[in-house]
């Protein structure tokens, strides 16, 4: 599979996909007026991916903001990677924030409670 | 004569710190948000106020422009609407205003009444709920933004609708977020 790597906007993430390393990084803002139309191509590629993963696998969430349309994608992503733990492969979610920003911890938490997957929830300062 | 002094003072006393009016598309919402986290950082606004009155601004002028009636004449085209930012000794306000048609009303007039009925534990449950249920449109989240405001004020909404005329109404909503 190709990487894929995508710039940042003022309303769009920077996407790192990197499927060789089982690297999924999506850092910034998410705030597409289109949310649909961004995400579901990048949900087509996990869902790909994790048909046939790498040993490792690791979806990194470095968020400052995002709208709440874009929560519902971040959901649909983790539970693409759900897959690769029931083959007995290992992925795990790193939800990073920022040690003052209670509520992106918050957020993080939610879908731990929604998710097999194991999330790992990172408090640090988020570039 | 311009009078600027008149207005300086209206907005010193409905204490105002800036608003908007006009058609609103994503790059102006993205304008609006900086310039509101500019200003809030000037205010020394502490970090978790600031962040839940940028949240609540994101859900609220996305959803003008996912929802809100747009006209077609010429001069009333696009997502018209007003946003104001205030602060009362120890609360913000948030007023937004949009039009929207008279048919709209029933069924958001009950959306709202409903959510602003439900307990603090009780809009993270549905909001839980609803993510799960994954029903994503691409106008948005089936509801989730609405609740997110809510979590994000503390406080209940407050609004209503006023008929401007036949087939235009126009909704306003204030929402606080307390020290």
């Amino acid at each position: 599979m190709e990487r894929i790597e995508i710039e940042p906007t003022s309303t769009t993430p920077k996407i790192s996909f990197l499927p060789q390393d089982g690297y999924f990084e999506i850092s910034g803002k998410s705030l597409p007026e289109n949310s649909f139309e961004f995400y579901k191509p990048l949900i087509d590629y996990m869902e790909a991916y994790a048909e046939s993963p790498v040993p490792n696998t690791s979806l990194v969430f470095k968020l400052q903001y995002f709208n709440t349309s874009s929560t519902s994608h971040f959901l649909r992503m983790i539970k693409k990677f759900e897959k690769i733990g029931a083959d007995g492969k290992i992925a795990v979610v790193r939800w990073f924030y920022d040690e003052d920003d209670e509520d992106m911890k918050e957020a993080g938490e939610d879908f731990k409670v929604l998710s097999k997957l194991p999330i790992e929830i990172i408090g640090s300062h988020v570039d | 004569m311009i009078k600027a002094f008149d207005q300086y003072q209206m907005m010193r006393n409905h204490q105002l710190i800036f608003g908007y009016r006009g058609t609103l598309n994503n790059e102006l919402i993205t304008s609006i948000l900086n310039l509101s986290e500019t200003k809030l950082k000037d205010l020394k606004t502490p970090f978790k106020k600031k962040k839940s009155i940028i949240n609540i601004l994101i859900e609220c002028l996305q959803n003008i422009l996912y929802h809100s009636e747009t006209f077609s004449e010429e001069f009333f085209s696009g997502h018209h609407c007003i946003f104001l930012i205030g602060r009362r000794e120890a609360e913000f306000f948030i007023q937004i205003g949009n039009y929207i048609a008279p048919r709209q009303i029933p069924d958001l007039k009950s959306k709202l009444e409903y959510v602003n009925s439900l307990e603090k534990e009780q809009v993270h449950s549905l909001y839980l709920e609803i993510l799960d249920k994954g029903e994503i449109s691409n106008k948005g989240g089936a509801g989730l933004g609405i609740l997110r405001v809510l979590k994000d004020s503390g406080s209940k909404l407050d609004f209503n609708f006023q008929e401007i005329e036949e087939n235009r109404s126009f909704f306003s909503m204030e929402i606080k977020v307390k020290d």
